[in-house]
């Protein structure tokens, strides 16, 4: 556990003192408990359910017994089996192999707005989704991966979602204006979920979702949207900014706007549905103010539905 | 300055701004209001899109119009627009500054001074170097010199100016006037004559030029009262013109205290009339208090008169024909006639001559026959000259008049000092022409002064004088019999009268004199007379002085000694200022000297010259609109910046935590003063609470809350009483209910308590509370009389429903409450405690119905005393004795002093029951029964 948090944040590990160890490791896991604890009630409330391969292999459940061949290794021989008759027999398990799930967080400057009246920002919507999904499927023994990050590696177990948690918590320093997924190395066969607001500049966006296609990994797209974003109430004289001031636009009477701007909110949309659908992914528009185990629900039935 | 109607600018040249306004507008119309910047992820998206409207581009064009407003008002403000400007003066000489200031101009004088000071802002505004003075003001003998001075030394002369008592004397100072050629001249007038023939206005028209500024309508004035046939009439005088007016006029006498008012009267002008009469109606005995009379809402000098003797209390000389030593009482004379006069006259008693020579009003002979030739001129000469001589008949009256008759060789000679030729010989019953019955008094006709009184049937008539018949007998009869002889009979002589009872003024031949109409009769006749009045000086070089003086607003000051005693003979002239009006005394008489002695019509001015310009008092005050303008033009800039505002997409929210501090802010404390009235409340329902009234001086409610704590302690040491913290209670707010004992410390300044707060304490003594009053001056009080402060006692307890008082009786049950005493000191000894009288007990009021008749059970619910208990029972924290008490260390006083507050206490508390306790013998043995 230690040993994953020093990974994330070498910095802030000091070797200095008695029990730094300890004492490091406490205060960074201390950033992770709001997250990880909210997205392990968000978790708790998706039961899992079965995942087996149906064949032998390595698991934990009972498949079958089968006699031994040499090169069996000892221990693997069931002796209270082997007891009842002549033959040596070795207790075969389930084969439980593991999914790999690649989630992308968007963290671009543009995932930070929150309007007047919505309680969270998109990022930290983002944050909790990605957390709580990695937590339902570390539980079900799936490997999950945060592309983009240090936690890109596959892996299971809690040291793994403990890094996803420090690095879903820490702040980037350079982030950009807007964010398109990244052309990692996708696990073959693996599943990827991307969450953003798919805000960004077209370009940017489709030409990613396109080489996550080419990959071989299938998955689910997650617009998160703030209401303002959707609704678009505003009215007078603006000037619109993205969050990084890089860019602008300036109207003289914005409610003129409102329409137009919904329509092509709308096309993004549809441009979005439209590439998951040729690729095998699917598209969800989540919006802030709604519950997130609405999306929880039905991210799990997704990627664990494409498993089947 | 430019004018436009009653609007001018003194900066005119600036509203040649006004024509960069469409500059302006095309500049604002330029210049739309700074977009809002507002951080968005949507923004890619809307990249590209077009407005749909370009119109916010522009200004609206009502935040236009609104701007341009706040600029035309700073530019309209900054050219200093006055409304009802004054025309600047032409011409750059001196300016001469006139008022008339007498009585006249009292009635508006603050307009009036409002326009002279006008004049001085304008001349001050010109530079103009001013001269100022009123016509009242007494001018050296010489002449007056122009005393040219800048316009503001002259600013404080005009303020402190108040109106003079009487009429300004313009040809006085016409005359007095030196060359005003040059001079741009103002004379403020106030629209009456004042006799001066326009003497002053063509002086005044010496000037340059001359403008006179007029009242709308002139003032009132007042003359005199005078009595015509018994009635008091007041004239109000006017100016004559067409209009029909009403003066309303209070009648104000001496009270006991001060003047009050004694009635109101009203006299209306008919139409081109100037003089209007009202009868003061008054009961004599109120009339004879009148002592000043005074048109309402006037407030001049001349609106007011101020009465003296002539119209008050008459003096009538007493004359009997007979001995009047050594005859018994009742059948005297003069008796009923004094008891009858008394009330409502001054009696002088004595000789014709020396009677006369007191100057009556009225003169009673009673049964004079004969009278000296000198005694006989001076009756005729007092009589012509406005005196009213009463004459009754009798037996020496009868016989003059036989002589009379007798020797009168001519019947049509007759007696000037008898209304009626007599016939000789009376008429009696039983004589020589005998009635068969006595005869009663006919009704009153309607010319008779005795109409509307009656007489009484038992009033008869047994013998009487008759007169000769004459043609002019009916006219000259006041009252007759029933048969239609003449009871009284009066004639005029000259401006005086001779009236004749034809009986005696005793009960001898009648019983008239007996019978309260006699009263009646005399009173009326004394009312009639006094036109020889005793208001009259009697000696014109005699100096009297001014005693009270009058000021220009018709207020009375007493004279304070700056003025010398004037001849008498100069009352008779007008006032000036050398006399003002007032009351003025001589050796042995007091004269009200009045500004109208006739009820004259007053005489409006001439009309002005040609050469003058006339404006009304009215509407002529300069008002500074600037100011205005700035404001509209602030309230306009803030009205934008909320446009503003709004227009570029911020609303203004309400803060909820500002609103809630501005509540705070607004409403501090409320909840707290009432949480802590509730505890105390509370506190004082559940205990015994000594508590005292808090007075406003800090010592005296320290020293009476720490007497009240040491008294607390001894009782709670000594008796089963014991009250916790004695309390403060303010009587306009606090409830008393739950004190059985409020202490009241009295200092002079304590204020009145209002009516409500009275109510409430009369609310609280009914209910059983008690009011321990405690002027605390018994060492100041002189031997047996109060102190200082019972005056103030009187005055906080006026609206009190106190019972009545008597000091404290012996044996009264507070002198046996605990400890028997037989004195009360407290800090001072000496002084007297009051309470309730003890009730006399009522015959036949038994058991209950006593109860009902005294609800209080015989407690008295007020304790008035002298002595500053408090201070002998004052202790600090630590049981010390706050005040000395006595001479040496006062050990005894103090304990006496505790002691009393013991039975005091115990007496609120507890009542009659004490004083039951001498029942307990009986009780005891009727229970043995």
């Amino acid at each position: 556990m230690a040993d994953g948090a020093a990974t994330t944040t070498p910095k802030r590990v000091q070797r200095v003192g008695e029990g730094w160890l300890r004492r490091d490791a406490e205060r960074i896991s201390g950033a992770l408990p709001p997250l990880l604890a909210e997205a392990e009630r968000l978790a708790a409330s998706v039961h899992p359910g079965v995942h087996g391969r149906r064949q032998a292999g390595s698991g934990e459940t009972f498949w079958q017994f089968r006699v031994a061949q040499p090169g069996d290794p000892h221990h693997a021989v069931d002796w209270r089996r082997s007891a009842r008759s002549d033959h040596m027999f070795v207790r075969e398990m389930e084969w439980e192999a593991a999914q790999t799930v690649s989630i992308w967080r968007d963290d671009a400057l543009s995932m930070d707005f929150k309007s007047d009246r919505a309680a969270r920002s998109k990022a930290e919507r983002a944050a909790l989704l990605s957390m709580a999904l990695s937590v339902l499927l570390v539980r079900a023994g799936e490997r999950v991966s945060l592309l983009d990050t240090d936690a890109e590696r596959p892996a299971s177990g809690e040291t793994q979602l403990l890094r996803i948690g420090s690095i879903l918590t820490d702040v980037r320093d350079d982030r950009p204006d807007f964010g398109a997924p990244p052309k990692a190395d996708f696990a073959r066969g693996g599943r990827a979920v991307f969450f953003s607001d798919f805000m960004g500049a077209r370009d940017e966006i489709f030409p990613a979702l396109a080489h996550a296609a080419e990959a071989g990994v299938s998955g689910a797209y997650v617009q998160i949207v703030d209401r303002a974003e959707e609704n678009f109430p505003f009215d007078g004289r603006l000037i619109f900014e993205s969050m990084a001031r890089q860019v602008r636009f300036e109207t003289d009477r914005a409610r003129g706007l409102q329409k137009e701007y919904k329509d092509r909110l709308a096309e993004r949309r549809r441009d979005l549905e439209q590439t998951a659908r040729r690729c095998g992914w699917r598209c969800l528009i989540h919006r802030t103010d709604e519950s997130p185990r609405k999306a929880l629900l039905w991210l799990y039935s997704a990627i664990a539905g494409g498993v089947r | 300055m430019l004018s436009v109607g009653s609007l001018a600018f003194l900066n005119p040249w600036l509203l040649a701004a006004l024509v960069a306004l469409p500059v302006l507008w095309l500049l604002l119309r330029a210049t739309p209001p700074a977009p809002a910047r507002i951080r968005f992820p949507g923004v890619r998206l809307l990249l590209g899109l077009e407005d749909p409207e370009k119109t916010p581009h522009r200004t609206p064009w009502w935040l236009l119009l609104l701007r341009m407003a706040i600029a035309a008002a700073a530019i309209l403000a900054f050219a200093e627009p006055v409304l009802n400007p004054e025309e600047e003066a032409t011409g750059d000489g001196p300016v001469v500054l006139v008022m008339d200031g007498g009585w006249a101009s009292a009635g508006d004088w603050e307009a009036r001074r409002e326009a002279a000071l006008a004049e001085l802002d304008r001349a001050e505004r010109a530079e103009r170097p001013v001269f100022f003075t009123t016509v009242t003001a007494a001018g050296p003998e010489e002449g007056v010199r122009l005393d040219l001075r800048p316009a503001a030394r002259w600013r404080g002369v005009i303020e402190a100016l108040s109106p003079a008592p009487y009429a300004p004397d313009r040809a006085g100072l016409a005359a007095a006037l030196p060359d005003l050629s040059g001079a741009s001249v103002v004379w403020i007038t106030d629209g009456l004559s004042h006799g001066d023939g326009g003497a002053l206005a063509d002086a005044l028209a010496g000037g340059s030029d001359l403008r006179i500024i007029y009242a709308e309508g002139t003032p009132f004035a007042l003359s005199t009262p005078r009595l015509e046939e018994g009635e008091l009439i007041v004239s109000a005088l006017r100016a004559p013109n067409d209009a029909e007016q009403t003066a309303r006029i209070a009648v104000f006498g001496r009270g006991e205290v001060g003047e009050r008012r004694l009635a109101n009267v009203e006299a209306t002008f008919e139409g081109g009339e100037g003089v209007a009469d009202a009868v003061i109606d008054l009961p004599l005995e109120l009339r004879n208090q009148i002592s000043r009379i005074a048109i309402i809402d006037a407030d001049s000098a001349g609106a007011t008169v101020l009465t003296d003797e002539s119209v008050r209390r008459r003096r009538v000389g007493l004359t009997s024909g007979g001995s009047e030593e050594g005859s018994l009482r009742l059948i005297s004379n003069l008796h009923y006639l004094r008891s009858a006069l008394e009330t409502n006259a001054d009696v002088v008693e004595g000789g014709v001559e020396d009677v006369l020579a007191s100057n009556p009003d009225a003169m009673v002979l009673a049964d004079v026959g004969r009278f000296t030739e000198p005694e006989r001129e001076a009756l005729t000469a007092w009589v012509n000259g406005g005196g009213m001589l009463i004459r009754f008949a009798g037996p020496r009256l009868a016989r003059g008049a036989d002589l009379a008759a007798a020797g009168a060789a001519d019947l049509s000679e007759s007696d000037p000092l008898l209304p009626v030729n007599l016939r000789a010989g009376g008429r009696a019953v039983g004589g020589a022409m005998a009635w068969g019955a006595p005869q009663a008094i006919r009704e009153f006709t309607r010319e008779s002064p005795f109409f509307g009184l009656t007489a009484p049937r038992e009033v008869t008539v047994t013998r009487q004088i008759l007169a000769r018949l004459g043609p002019d007998l009916a006219e000259k009869t006041w009252a007759a019999l029933e048969d239609g002889t003449p009871l009284v009979t009066a004639a005029p002589r000259e401006n005086g009268r001779v009236v004749l009872f034809h009986v005696t003024a005793n009960a001898e031949w009648s019983s008239l004199p007996l019978s309260g109409l006699f009263v009646d009769m005399l009173s009326r006749l004394v009312s009639m007379s006094g036109a020889g009045g005793s208001g009259e000086l009697p000696d014109e070089a005699a100096p009297v002085r001014p005693v009270a003086l009058l000021d220009g607003f018709g207020g009375v000051a007493p004279a304070e000694g700056e003025l010398l005693p004037v001849e008498a003979a100069r009352l008779k002239e007008a006032p000036a200022a050398d006399a003002p009006p007032g009351i003025y005394a001589g050796e042995t008489t007091r004269v009200a000297y009045n500004l109208f002695r006739e009820p004259v019509a007053l005489e409006a001015a001439a009309p002005a010259p040609l050469s003058a310009i006339v404006e009304r008092l009215e509407g002529r005050t300069e008002q500074q609109l600037a100011q205005w303008l700035i404001g509209l033009a602030l309230v306009l800039l803030a009205i934008d910046l909320l446009a503003a505002l709004w227009l570029s997409g911020r609303r203004l929210r309400l803060n909820p935590g500002a609103a809630i501090l501005a509540l705070a802010v607004l409403a501090p404390g409320q909840g707290e003063a009432q949480e802590v009235d509730l505890e105390r409340a509370i506190a004082a329902a559940n205990n015994t609470v000594l508590a005292f009234v808090i007075t406003g001086d800090d010592q005296v409610d320290r020293i009476a809350e720490a007497g009240l704590r040491g008294l607390s302690s001894y009782l709670t040491s000594r008796t089963a009483v014991e009250p916790v913290e004695p309390i403060g209670v303010n009587l306009e707010t606090d409830d008393l209910s739950l004190y059985p004992l409020l202490y009241w410390p009295i200092t002079e300044r304590q204020p009145t308590p209002s009516d409500e707060a009275s109510a409430r304490l009369n609310d609280y003594m009914r209910q059983g509370g008690m009011i321990v009053l405690d002027t605390r001056d018994a060492h100041l009080a002189r031997a047996g009389g109060t102190g200082p402060n019972a005056q103030a006692l009187r005055r906080l307890v006026a609206a009190l429903d106190f019972p009545p008082l008597a000091y404290v009786p012996e044996e009264h049950v507070i002198t046996r409450t605990f400890y028997l005493l037989d004195r009360f000191p407290g800090r001072w000894t000496g002084g007297r405690v009051w309470l309730q009288a003890p009730a006399q007990v009522e015959e036949g009021l038994e058991g209950a119905d006593r109860l009902i008749s005294d609800p209080n059970d015989g407690v008295s619910p007020v304790v008035i005393g002298a002595a500053d208990w408090a201070a002998a029972w004052a202790v600090d924290e630590n049981g010390e004795f706050l005040a000395p008490v006595g001479r040496s260390n006062g050990y005894r006083q103090r304990e006496m002093a505790f002691r009393f507050g013991v039975n005091l206490v115990m007496y609120a508390l507890t009542g009659n029951y004490k004083s039951d306790q001498v029942h307990v013998p009986a009780l005891l043995e009727r229970l043995g029964q």
